[in-house]
């Protein structure tokens, strides 16, 4: 081998050792020292066939620009943006903007299970008439953060999975069915 | 032709004693089956390294969610550590082989993509798709230059093109742009290491995606800019002619790549709202760019008509085309008749062009100009069976027009070779006296 291939080789194999190590670390430092926030979701879907659900935040749509989001926590336990500014806040926790778009917006829009749960959960997903409970648990240190949990109806998902019994849909969609089906009647009889 | 053909022919022409001995030795031992064979090894190598690198990320995703974080990052490196360790050894023990400089190089490229994918997953990092692609492309750019392979060259500038265009399309800065460019750039200088490209399979396969990148490179800037594209590309498209400088050999990309850029912009200016949209871009720089490409068109057109006349007939009806393009600019027509003057103007022209090739190339037994008239023809022929801006009646009698120019041709033609036929008998006879 030559010694400028030798060279290259050792920096490349640093490189592409140190860049993924890097971010382990930071991440799961903020996994392991980050402020737990509870973040409301709308319904998650399986994106395509792959073995992630695809979560929106109920608060992420922002029409302001800037690099850093302030967390604060509503009445009801649920994390937000309290404010967006370009600066680095001094107190409190804040979240640095995902995506690199125009807009502010907080980096947190999946989350991966196995192939299983994904599925029965998106198969079954639609059929709530009530929508249960939902939200993910997000850990934050220093701008970063990561998603930790996706909890439905207070138990993780793969919790719910495992021990929803999904007939009660069935009973649920009889049940709604037939109310509008009756008030559907008495419209038409009047 | 196919190899087993040509050594026949070798064969053939050796015993006619049109070839000396040592002549049909070199061409039956560079075409023999020894090089289909390497050949075949190295795109072996290349999927089977691919589709094993694809089933060890799929094994690995099997139950990934029940494992714990610290075995999931040790996991993760995985693919990446098996890649450098092929890599290694195929510089220490197998550096002659393209077959394993070329499957190791696929490898160790999946296996980056993988890892940073697996850690992606651990820590459900959100769909930042394009700096996933940039730090994947970033950290697998040395491999085709440290094993001398041109494999994955189109992994790199896909990766880096998607992020310039996620993030000039978000952002809107110009800054993106020149990076991009810049990237490209670090990827193309690959083809230092095949300079004998004209030759060798991995130079044109590497002057392939070089060129391709490039054009992807010009409709992104066009889109960015809120430049004509149409013209852009008829640009590129002389700059691919300018470099094939009249080479017949089609396995490089420049005039393949050039001819159906060209035929792209006429077949897009040949639908009439598309002139609409040239009024959509801002006047005097569109003006001007339109006004330089045709220039450049027509004298490039001028230059290269005696040699190449393929080049020359759609650069000159380019140039024609941006010609009334930049004064439709200037005039700000809205009327609908201009627009459609020029459709049937440019469809005509297109045609024509298809013919010339046509007829030329049957003539001359050019198989590539034929091929390229007839799929001039048969795309513009397409285009007006499917175009909703015209009526049935409108549709109906421009085929039949065309039809009726084509049997006129042939007609024409026939006449001619009977004339010469005729022309050529007396001769016979008076030779066989």
């Amino acid at each position: 081998m030559k010694k400028t291939t030798v060279v290259l080789l050792v920096i490349t194999i640093l490189a592409q050792l140190i860049l993924p190590g890097y971010y382990i670390a930071d991440k799961y430092g903020t996994l392991h020292s980050g402020t737990v926030y509870k973040f409301e979701i709308h319904d998650p879907y399986v994106v395509y066939r792959g073995k992630y659900l695809h979560i929106s935040l109920v608060d992420n749509c922002y029409d302001e620009q800037g690099k850093y989001g302030t967390v604060g926590v509503n009445a009801d336990g649920y994390a937000y943006i309290t404010g967006i500014s370009d600066n680095k806040p001094d107190e409190g926790d804040y979240i640095k903007s995902g995506y690199g778009g125009r807009y502010y917006s907080i980096p947190v829009d999946r989350y991966y299970t196995d192939e299983d749960t994904a599925a029965v959960f998106d198969s079954y997903m639609w059929r709530f008439v009530e929508l249960p409970e939902m939200y993910v648990t997000v850990r934050v240190n220093n701008g970063e953060c990561v998603a930790e949990q996706l909890y439905i109806d207070g138990v993780t998902v793969e919790e719910f999975v495992k021990t929803y019994d999904f007939s009660k849909l069935d009973e649920y969609e009889s049940e709604y069915f037939s109310v509008i089906e009756e008030e559907l009647t008495e419209a038409y009889t009047d | 032709m196919n190899n087993k053909k040509l050594l026949s022919y070798i064969g053939e022409w050796h015993t006619e004693g049109l070839l000396s001995d040592e002549s049909a030795q070199i061409l039956k031992q560079r075409y023999s089956a020894g090089r289909s064979g390497a050949s075949l090894a190295i795109i072996l190598a290349v999927i089977g390294s691919l589709l094993i690198g694809a089933g060890t990320i799929l094994l690995l995703a099997v139950n990934w969610n029940t494992l714990p974080l610290a075995v999931k990052g040790i996991i993760s490196f995985m693919p990446l550590l098996a890649g450098q360790g092929l890599a290694v050894f195929t510089l220490k023990k197998r550096q002659d082989s393209v077959p394993w400089r070329e499957g190791v190089s696929v490898l160790y490229t999946a296996g980056v993509f993988g890892t940073l994918a697996l850690i992606g997953q651990s820590f459900h990092i959100s769909n930042d798709v394009g700096v996933y692609l940039l730090c994947s492309g970033l950290l697998s750019l040395p491999i085709p230059y440290l094993l001398r392979s041109v494999s994955t060259l189109p992994v790199y500038f896909g990766s880096v093109i998607a992020w310039g265009a996620t993030r000039l399309i978000s952002t809107e800065n110009g800054w993106y742009l020149l990076l991009t460019v810049l990237l490209v750039l670090a990827g193309s200088m690959l083809i230092l290491q095949h300079r004998d490209g004209n030759k060798g399979a991995a130079g044109i396969y590497a002057k392939w995606w070089i060129s391709v990148a490039v054009l992807a490179l010009v409709i992104i800037t066009g889109t960015v800019l809120e430049a004509n594209i149409i013209v852009l590309v008829m640009a590129y498209a002389i700059v691919m002619y300018a470099l094939d400088n009249g080479r017949s050999d089609y396995r490089l990309p420049y005039r393949t790549l050039g001819f159906f850029a060209s035929l792209f912009f006429m077949v897009v200016v040949s639908f009439g709202f598309c002139w609409n949209m040239f009024e959509a871009y801002d006047g005097y720089s569109s003006t001007v760019v339109s006004i330089v490409v045709a220039v450049a068109s027509g004298v490039f057109a001028m230059l290269v008509y005696r040699k190449q006349m393929q080049q020359a007939l759609f650069a000159g009806a380019a140039s024609l085309i941006t010609v009334v393009l930049a004064l439709s600019d200037i005039s700000y027509s809205s009327s609908d008749d201009i627009y459609l003057i020029a459709t049937v103007a440019v469809t005509a022209i297109v045609f024509a062009i298809g013919i010339c090739m046509l007829v030329k190339g049957t003539r001359d037994g050019e198989y590539l100009n034929v091929n390229t008239g007839l799929i001039t023809i048969l795309v513009i022929v397409g285009r007006w069976f499917f175009a909703e801006d015209f009526g049935l009646l409108a549709r109906g009698l421009v085929f039949i027009s065309m039809g009726a120019l084509l049997l006129s041709i042939n007609l024409v033609m026939a006449k001619k070779k009977k004339r010469a036929l005729v022309a050529q008998a007396p001769i016979s006879e008076e030779e066989s006296k």
